[in-house]
Parts: C-alpha cells; structure tokens; sequence
C-alpha cells in the first residue's frame, strides 16, 4: 500500500487507493484537513495538526506554522516574519529555535508527516512504509530532496515526488482519459503559487509548460491584512498581532462570501476592546498587488507552451485561496474564461498524490504522469556565466551529457559549480552545489571527463562522471549549496555590512535627484501632448507638484525630494494613462 | 548514435506528421515510463530525446542527415538568400528593441514610461509583421520537405545537398521565430 500526501503550507492531507477509488483519510476526530502547525510545549511531546494551532494565538513563539517556506532555504533568502524564532548563521540553513533545542524545518514537517502517517495506519488498519509527497512544481532541486528527507524522517520510503498542479490535473482529469485536451491548473495556495498547462492524450497527463512563485500565497495576503488591521487597532504588541493573525485569516475567509465583516476582540490590552469593519473592496485593494503577481507567471507559461488562453480547453482552480473572489476575476481575464470551480480546492492535490500512489502500485492502469524540470539547470562558466545544459520545461526524466577537458597541461582538477534558474549571471541563479572533476596528467586538451546530468521522476539532480579514457564511471557527490563553507559564509557577511556603512543620505538624495532629472522634462512634454484633455484642478495640481520638486532639489533635502517625486507621479497618473490611450489609438489607426 | 526514428518506431523520412507522432510518442510513454511495470528511466529519457528531436523540423533533418550519409561532411551553408531581407529586418528590428527596453529600464516613472508608450506600441506591431512573414517561411520550407520526401526513396546526392540547405533554412527561421516571440514577451511586461 502506498500512500498520497499533500503536504501544504497551511494544511496536509493523506489518502489510499480504495477499491480503484482514491479517498482522503480522516483523523481521529473525522477531519481530512490537518493544519501543517507543530506546537512545542514547555514539556512533553510536540502537538500536531488542529491541537497545535488551538495554542497558535495562545503561545505563538513556541507554535511553528507555515515551515514549507524555509524548507530547503537558507538564512537571509526568506523574510523572518513568523511568530517563531528562527536561528541560523546568514548563509546557512534555516533552524527553528524550541528552548534549547535546534530543528531544520526537514524535522518539523516530518512531525506533520508522522501524524499523517498515524492517522492513516488507524484508518487503514495497516503498516504504511510507502508515500508519494507533493511539492509546489516550481520547487528547485534542494526543497525536493529536503521534502524527500522529511518523508524519510517520518519512516517513509518516498516512492515520488509530485508536483502539486500536476496531481490536481490528475483529479481532475481521471474520469476523461479519452479526451485530448489542453488544461492550465492554477494553484495559489497558502506559501506558494504553480501554473502548470498540460496537455491529456492517450491517458498521458503531459506537463507542457510550468512556472511560478515559491513565495508567492495566501500568507502574503494575511500579513498584508494583518498589517492594516494592527495598524487600525494602534497596537503591533506580539500578544495583539497574535491573536489579530487568528481575526485576519478569519475575516479574510469570510469576505470570500460576505461583503463587510466586524471584527471584535474584547480587552485585547487590559481593559481596552477592539471593533474594526472591513469591507471585501478593503481586503481587494490590499490583496491586489499581490494577487497581481500571478499574472507575469501564466503569461510565462503560456508562451513556453506556444499557446494562447483560446487553446486552452479547461482553466481549474486549486489552492485555498482561489476561493477569493478577486483571485477568480483575475484568472478569468488572464485566460478570457471563467475558470474551472469543480474542484475542491484544498483536496485536489491530495487525491492526486493518490491517483499516484496508485499508478506506482499498479492499482491504476493505463495512466502516466509526464512531468518538466521548472527551471533550467547549468554549469558556471570561467566568465561568471550560466551555460544552460537542461532548459526549463524539458520533460523529466532527461540525461544530458557534457564534456570537459584541461584547460593547461598536467591540470589536476576542475571545479564544477552547479546552478538552477534563468538568469544569464551564474550568481544570480540558485547554487546547487558543485564537485570536483580529476584529470588525469595530460597535455592541453588531452584529458577528457564526459559529465552525465541526469534529472530523474521525481525532479532531482543525478550526476554521473565518466573518463573517456578508461571508461570508469562514478557517481558524483554534489556538495549542497547549503553548507557552504565558512569563508563563503564570512565573505557574504563583510558584504552586508559594506553595505550597511554607505553614507545613505548621500544616497537617497542622488537617486532621488536622478528620478527628478527625469520627470520634469517628461511632465514637460506630457503636457504638450495631452495636457488640454486636463481639468483645471488636475494642472493646478500638477503645477504645484513641480514646484515641490524643483524646491525641494534646490534645497537638497534627500527625503523631501524622494517624497516630492512620489506626490509628482501621483499627480500625473491621468496624464499617463492620457498618454497610453494616445498611443494605442494612433497604433490601431 | 541513437536511431531516434527507429526509438519512436516512425518512418526514416524527412517529413512527419505531428500529430501521429505526438500519438507515437504518448502511446510509448505510457508502455516505458518508470511508473510503469516493465518501464524505465533509461527508457524513458531516450523517449524524450527522441521525440525533442524529432518533433522540430530542422533538428530532425540533421538527425536524419547524420543518419543517412555518416562519412559525408555537411556544407555549411551560411543564410540562404531568400533569408538575407528578413536578416536585415530582424538585426534593425532587434537594436530598436533594445534600445527600447534600455530607455524603459531606465524610465523611473510611470509618467516616463507612458510617453514611450508610441514607441512600445510600433514595435509591437512590427514584431508582428515580422513573425508573421517568419511563419510564412517556415510553411514554404515544410511545403519543400513535403516535396523531398515524395521522392525521399529516389534520393540521391542533390537530395543530400537540398536537405543540408534546408535544414540550416529551417534551423535559422526557428531560432529566429523563438528570440521575436521572446521579444514580444518582454515588450508585455
């Protein structure tokens, strides 16, 4: 029996194949959804799941929730704004501090898994040593072999690794194996953002394009929330934002149907209660920016997958947060389509892992997932370079060969440095780590070592070295990125405080006064143009917004320039979009 | 080297129906995959290589050019004359475009960037234009193919020299046709 996990941000779920049916299994208390959420008490054992998050507003420094984003991550890459503390050297893995003890976040979401594991082996009567785990598709290679470590912490075999948006396409397209057709899955969930398009032929599910945000989800939206409503409480006290965290979440889920909630919390500081009214248009204008940063990435995908939103078949909707109502609109004009609500958002995934789990047990016949690595991998060149060997959206599993010579005559060795993303700059990619490759004594170019990258099922990095001389092969040991060397560690460290001692007055005003230099003449020559479209209150406005800056940079006052600049470009918001029609209408002459 | 052809059980010939082949492809992979009993991922990935190949005309013909006349070195042909306006076209298309893209990077402002939006708008359209007549170029050659592989079993040394000029045709258009559409990409952010 093999088992299908979706291990969320928010919340995780398990299920088995029944009869050739896939069903989610219930804990206990006959809940399928287990909140992802470990609480450490003073003593004892760890809580897990629902009882955990009960002490979340009660004991939030000791309650670590949403561990999927620091898994696989390093000290500085994530923002550290949880109610938990996180310990760590810059540079290094991330740890969660409990008292005296350390944990990585592979440890963490292992207790979520063994509860899950518990849970299933009373449901099923059975011992369950087998899982399939789900990971956001734009995962790179480190967050999936610490995801595969937590399986194996929790005493699973990890059978495979599952992207999420291709087990939800699963769920959804199991029951339509004979159609052809051409689905994208959108999935905003609590940490992360997926789109995935597929393409469903002959029982073959095939990935066609992915791409997405890893720190991207409904988290954003809550802090953001959690931001104005502490700010509209006039407290950001630890005890006040934990239990107005528990308001937020609450009241965002509500506006997903209502249209104004109240939200009360009596003595929140002594004596003192707390009423705040928020509308759904409040919570849409401070989830709109973030909401909006899902829209670069389906166009991403869609042109790697050479399509247009008309070929699409299917938009389905998964994730908690696709129940928002401005998540739907938003999806509905990207694709030109209402989008797909059949399935359930939070199961989806789960009953996908499912599907998978048996596929690989053989209880499922005549289906095959055929996934894409999301990010190209590469090799740093001696110019600092990224020399892509497997693009992003190559069908998994791939073997790319790559060969190497000495550059000098008797070189010994070669250092090889492995990266994942798509950037041109090798240090503006994700390290994966690098090994050594040994040559053999040998004139210039005399000395070749073939390389094989070998990305396998589940979307991790194999490396295989061979001489073409002798014909020996050996597995490479790629050293992770993540323990970097304490040199590294220091030299990132001098860095940051390089930086930190910047004269930062001098700064601001430079870049401010470069930011002026440009818009006077804009304002200028925007005026010519479309200026008589203006009401006079609007040019009045705009008048004295100039003098502001043209004062302001007379002065050289840096902050008051920076915020003269910001009142500017406020005030000729009319005048570009003026602009813009312009444009578009002589274009469409 | 691999047969990819023989890999993916299709004809070796010059002109390949997508569609059969996308079916060859699936209806395999759903037999070799490593999910699968009796699959592998050493079967599977020589799929996928297979149908990568196979699937983009001008890397199929190479394929089948190394495959049908190993011992003879292909000439290269440098850009065929019909390509040498599009060339032009696209090299002058190409600097605007990033001349563009310099000015808005470095336009602070959303005013500043509005009045690019003209500008924006032009070479929006003549990407369009562009690609539009790439597209054309490219039905022309496959319409060519079509016509060798009518007479891919009388071939001879003229085919050899024909398929050389038009897989480098094919192989230019394609690569050209990807960085315009990239451009255009870009041009929508």
């Amino acid at each position: 029996m093999i088992v299908g996990i979706d291990l969320g941000t928010t919340n995780s779920l398990i299920g088995a194949m029944d009869a050739g049916f896939p069903i989610l299994l219930a804990d206990a208390d006959g809940e399928r959804l287990t909140p992802s959420v470990v609480h450490f008490p003073q003593s004892g054992e760890p809580l897990v799941g629902r009882a955990a998050n009960r002490m979340r507003a009660v004991d939030p420094a000791r309650t670590v929730y949403s561990i999927k984003r620091f898994v696989g991550r390093r000290v500085g890459e994530e923002a550290d704004d949880v109610s938990y503390p996180l310990a760590g050297e810059k540079g290094l893995p991330v740890r969660v501090r409990m008292g005296e003890r350390d944990y990585t976040p592979e440890e963490i979401s292992a207790l979520v898994l063994k509860k899950l594991r518990a849970d299933a082996e009373r449901a099923l009567d059975a011992e369950i040593t087998q899982a399939v785990i789900t990971v956001p598709a734009y995962f790179n290679d480190a967050q999936r072999n610490a995801t595969k470590a937590a399986g194996e912490l929790a005493g699973f075999t990890v059978e495979r690794i599952v992207n999420e948006p291709t087990a939800a396409a699963l769920a959804y397209g199991l029951d339509k194996l004979q159609d052809r057709s051409k689905i994208a899955v959108f999935d905003l969930g609590g940490g992360t953002f997926d789109i995935s398009i597929l393409e469903l032929n002959h029982g073959v599910f095939q990935v066609l394009a992915t791409n997405g945000n890893t720190r991207l989800g409904g988290d954003d939206i809550d802090n953001a929330l959690l931001g104005h409503l502490s700010r509209a409480a006039g407290s950001s006290s630890a005890s006040v934002v934990a239990r107005l965290r528990e308001a937020a979440i609450s009241a965002k889920h509500r506006l997903s149907t209502e249209d104004t909630v109240t939200i009360d919390l009596p003595f929140i500081e002594g004596a003192q209660s707390v009423s705040i009214s928020l509308t759904r248009a409040e919570l849409e204008t401070i989830a709109a920016p973030i909401v909006e940063k899902t829209r670069w990435h389906c166009r991403r995908a869609l042109a790697d997958a050479k399509l247009t939103p008309e070929e699409l078949n299917e938009v389905i909707l998964v994730g908690g947060q696709t129940r928002m109502p401005l998540v739907r609109q938003l999806v509905a004009e990207i694709f030109g389509r209402e989008p797909n609500i059949t399935q359930n958002p939070d199961e989806a995934v789960a009953i996908g892992a499912t599907i998978q789990a048996g596929i690989l047990s053989g209880a499922v016949q005549n289906v095959v997932l055929l996934d894409i690595t999301p990010l190209s991998l590469g090799i740093e060149t001696f110019g600092g370079l990224m020399n892509v060997i497997i693009p992003r959206n190559s069908t998994i599993p791939i073997k790319a060969g790559e060969m190497f010579t000495n550059a000098v005559a008797g070189q010994q060795s070669m250092l090889i440095k492995v990266l994942q993303g798509e950037r041109e700059i090798a240090k503006d990619n994700w390290p994966l780590g690098e090994f050594t490759l040994d040559f053999e004594r040998a004139p210039k170019g005399q000395a070749r070592v073939g390389v094989q990258f070998e990305i396998d099922a589940n979307g991790i990095l194999h490396v295989l070295a061979r001489d073409t001389k002798t014909g020996a092969e050996k597995i490479v040991q790629v050293s992770s990125a993540i323990d970097v060397s304490d040199e590294a560690v220091e030299k990132m460290l001098e860095e940051s405080l390089e930086h930190a001692f910047e004269d930062m007055s001098d700064r601001v005003f430079t870049e401010a006064k470069l930011k002026s230099d440009e818009l006077l003449p804009a304002v200028r020559t925007a005026l010519q143009k479309v200026g008589d479209q203006l009401s006079s209150e609007e040019l009045t406005q705009i008048t004295t917004a100039t003098a502001e800056v043209e004062s302001a940079l007379e002065a050289g006052e840096p902050h008051r320039l920076k915020r003269a600049n910001a009142a500017l470009d406020e005030a000729t918001q009319r005048l570009a979009t003026l602009l813009i029609e312009q444009a578009m209408q002589k274009s469409a002459r | 080297m691999p047969d990819y052809f023989a890999i993916l059980d299709q004809p070796r010939r010059p002109w390949l129906d997508d569609a059969a082949l996308k079916d060859a492809f699936h209806r395999a992979t759903a037999q070799q995959h490593p999910d699968v009993a009796g699959g592998s991922g050493e079967k599977a990935s020589a799929l996928n290589a297979a149908y990568t190949v196979l699937r983009d005309p001008a890397g199929r013909l190479r394929h089948l050019i190394e495959l049908e006349w190993p011992e003879v070195a292909s000439p290269s042909a440098g850009i065929a004359p019909e390509l040498g306006d599009l060339f032009g076209k696209i090299a002058v298309l190409r600097q605007a475009g990033a001349a563009l893209a310099k000015k808005e990077a470095a336009a602070q402002s959303p005013l500043a960037r509005a009045l690019l939006a003209g500008e924006r708008a032009g070479q929006k359209s003549a990407l369009e234009g562009v690609l539009a007549a790439l597209a054309d170029g490219e039905e022309a050659a496959r319409e060519e193919l079509r016509s060798i592989n009518a007479s891919w079993d009388s071939r001879d040394k003229a085919t050899h020299g024909a398929l050389v000029a038009l897989q480098q045709r094919l192989a230019f258009l394609g690569k050209w046709q990807a960085q315009l559409r990239e451009d255009l990409f870009r041009l929508g952010e």
